[in-house]
């Protein structure tokens, strides 16, 4: 239904229960998708808020070339990276004004906890999300994209717009940067 | 061996990780979020920028208006006012220092 070329016309009309159902439609999607990334529930909701913006105010730029779910998808995975790369311009920045001290805030590094995750596996969660967050941009996507949201690789090769080859190559590399990371945690605990 | 498995089950963790539900009240906050947008679409007019570019645009134009016209006449009253004295020692016949020196040297 909602990849029908009538709803998008409704809309492209900002049809307000077109948007409803559109809103009702992905706004856990967008929402997860975006919480894999920032890692922090607050921020996901105002980002998820902020792409849910995105899409009204250029939907008239949806040709119909891709699916709605990719395009929503490149949406929220680039508002999320946007968000990401900005914090980190904003830590670079404190830590130089550390390194002068001209600035009193302390940059902590906050260990995240999934909601999703149950007690007895928080600890180990901790350490796969933050093995994640330092993998490149590329393969974090690629990895979200298959293993989380559960995505084909041909779904997920038309979201990130590379060829199934490619993809593949991303994921084994996710692999292998995240066993690197991991084998710090295993030989810690 | 043991150490590969237990990574491999981290990793592929994730997967089995429960999807979360955003907030109840999530869609009537983006559609407040857009109502507002919409609004400051169309008052465009109050935005900062255009406010400050407004001003000093306004300011300029006061000040071209308001220099120019004082300038002229500042130079056509000094005319004036040295035409006048000149017209007044012409026709008294004075010239100052002439006047004070034919005086001394007769003296």
């Amino acid at each position: 239904m909602t990849e029908s070329v009538e709803f998008i016309a409704l809309l492209k009309k900002r049809d307000d229960s077109a948007f409803n159902q559109l809103l009702e439609l992905y706004q856990h999607m967008v929402y997860n998708s975006i919480l894999n990334i920032v890692q922090h529930e607050q921020d996901a909701e105002d980002l998820s808020q902020e792409v849910f913006i995105r899409i009204f105010k250029s939907i008239d730029s949806f040709r119909g070339d891709a699916k709605l779910s990719t395009w929503i998808y490149r949406i929220t995975y680039t508002t999320a990276l946007e968000w990401e790369r900005k914090k980190k311009a904003g830590k670079a920045i404190n830590y130089f004004k550390n390194l002068i001290g001209i600035n009193e805030q302390k940059d902590s590094i906050a260990s995240f906890d999934h909601p999703g995750v149950s007690i007895e596996n928080k600890e180990m969660a901790r350490a796969l999300f933050k093995a994640l967050s330092q993998l490149p941009e590329q393969q974090r996507i690629a990895f979200l994209l298959i293993k989380s949201e559960g995505l084909s690789y041909q779904q997920a090769s038309e979201i990130m717009n590379k060829s199934i080859k490619s993809l593949e190559g991303l994921i084994q590399r996710a692999k292998e940067n995240l066993k690197l990371q991991l084998n710090n945690f295993y030989k810690n605990n | 061996m043991k150490q590969d498995k237990y990574i491999d089950d981290i990793i592929e963790y994730i997967s089995t990780i429960e999807k979360q539900k955003i907030s109840p009240f999530f869609k009537s906050k983006v559609l407040a979020r857009l109502a507002k947008n919409t609004s400051e679409e169309t008052s465009f007019v109050f935005k900062p920028a255009f406010v400050i570019a407004f001003a000093a645009l306004l300011l300029l134009v006061n000040t071209i208006l308001i220099s120019y016209p004082i300038s002229n006449s500042d130079t056509s009253n000094q005319n004036n006012v040295s035409s006048t004295e000149q017209e007044w020692s012409d026709d008294y016949s004075i010239n100052n220092y002439s006047s004070i020196y034919f005086y001394d040297d007769k003296q």
